[in-house]
């Protein structure tokens, strides 16, 4: 029989994890409640993007843990093994299940070159269905590797996102404007948005309306001003960048 | 069309890489992104407005996703996200903004609405079909049941 406390540890520990790598609040708390439930005690959770409140109780005894959640990146890898390991809790002991959420949590990524491709193709695919031509295409590739490897050597001084978002739009309509007067390009426009679409809040504020409509108010707001904070900072980037580039006789 | 939805399908699988998505999951996703797109660009030409357009393609989007899912046992979440990434107004927010610094008022606000009227169009999408498969294996929940009392 488990302590209460381990029951607790793991249960949170998985609620975290969740929440870390880009799960919905919902999941979180479903997690957390699964793996409780599954080793007989009653629990409940709150969880929001910024942290999970998880009380447990057993008998006479209750206990409760707050964890913070400080930085939030996408990994859906991580959410399908976790939501796989939290289905088969029974099969675990405390500590070996433990041990396998850490290894879930030190699942290597895609390496650089992957990114770069992806990033560089995605780019270079909104480009087009932005309505570009070929040449469009061809000429949003460097600019999406050049947003991948600002926001890759950035990523380790763990700034906040508003500076790397206001760099890359900044980034972009520069190479636009200057690939625009070296002729390899047709339309500025549509590659500075096609190549920002890697950084563009699309999927928050689509996830945002989805947590109002379910009842997350909280989590709801918090990610609809998550995307108006990040078209912002892309904006006023972009912005600084074309005012520059239109002064300076592209 | 058929060029515009081969690309739908680059960028979800590109973004399917950003987002970690692995293995048989990857190639799903982005099929299923070009098949939101495909949708959306069939349910323009045949005369629907833009809105319904995204509502209707998001709709058959979350569909896919949920058999796929079944199929091959993962949280929704990894198809639908990536395929979703065509669809959704990321260009319309940043336009907005934009709109609003550059003090077009007028743009900003028409642009702003279509944005939030797409999202909302999406999300709604997503919204009745994950209810629909609910209701149809009743009782599990799901988080759009939370608010109803418990039968037991």
């Amino acid at each position: 029989m488990a302590t209460l406390n381990k029951i607790l540890e793991i249960a949170a520990y998985a609620g975290k994890m969740v929440l870390e790598n880009g799960g919905e609040t919902y999941r979180s708390e479903d997690v957390v409640v699964k793996i409780c439930q599954d080793h007989g005690v009653s629990a409940d959770c709150f969880a929001i993007l910024s942290g999970v409140i998880v009380g447990v109780s057993r008998g006479e005894e209750t206990l409760s843990t707050v964890i913070r959640i400080k930085a939030r990146t996408i990994n859906l890898e991580k959410i399908h093994q976790i939501n796989d390991l939290a289905r088969n809790t029974d099969k675990f002991t405390c500590n070996e299940f433990m041990s396998e959420l850490k290894k879930i949590d030190k699942t290597p990524r895609y390496p650089l070159s992957y990114n770069l491709m992806a990033y560089s193709i995605t780019a270079a695919a909104f480009a087009v269905l932005f309505g570009g031509s070929h040449k469009d295409f061809l000429g949003s590739l460097p600019i999406g590797a050049a947003i991948y490897l600002l926001s890759y050597s950035f990523s380790k001084y763990e700034l906040n996102g508003i500076f790397v978002n206001t760099l890359g739009g900044a980034i972009s309509a520069f190479m636009a404007y200057y690939f625009y007067s070296l002729g390899i390009i047709d339309n500025t426009d549509k590659v500075i948005i096609g190549s920002l679409m890697v950084l563009v809040p699309g999927i928050a504020l689509t996830n945002g309306i989805r947590d109002i409509i379910a009842g997350d108010y909280m989590t709801g707001m918090a990610r609809g001003l998550e995307a108006l904070l990040v078209a912002t900072s892309l904006a006023v980037g972009t912005g600084f960048a074309i005012s520059i580039a239109v002064r300076g006789g592209y | 069309m058929v060029i515009q939805t081969l690309f739908a399908i680059l960028a979800s699988y590109g973004f399917g890489i950003i987002f970690e998505v692995r293995g048989k999951n990857l190639y799903f996703t982005a099929i299923v992104g070009g098949i939101g797109w495909a949708v959306h660009l069939i349910s323009l030409n045949l005369g629907s407005t833009l809105v319904s357009s995204y509502f209707i393609s998001s709709i058959v989007l979350t569909i896919c996703s949920e058999i796929l899912a079944r199929h091959l046992k993962t949280p929704v979440t990894t198809i639908l996200i990536s395929g979703l990434i065509p669809l959704v107004p990321g260009g319309g927010v940043y336009y907005t903004m934009y709109y609003i610094l550059e003090r077009n008022m007028e743009e900003a606000i028409f642009k702003g609405a279509e944005t939030l009227f797409i999202a909302g169009a999406l999300s709604f999408g997503i919204v009745v079909v994950s209810s629909l498969v609910r209701i149809m294996k009743t009782g599990q929940r799901n988080r759009y049941s939370r608010h109803l009392p418990d039968k037991n």
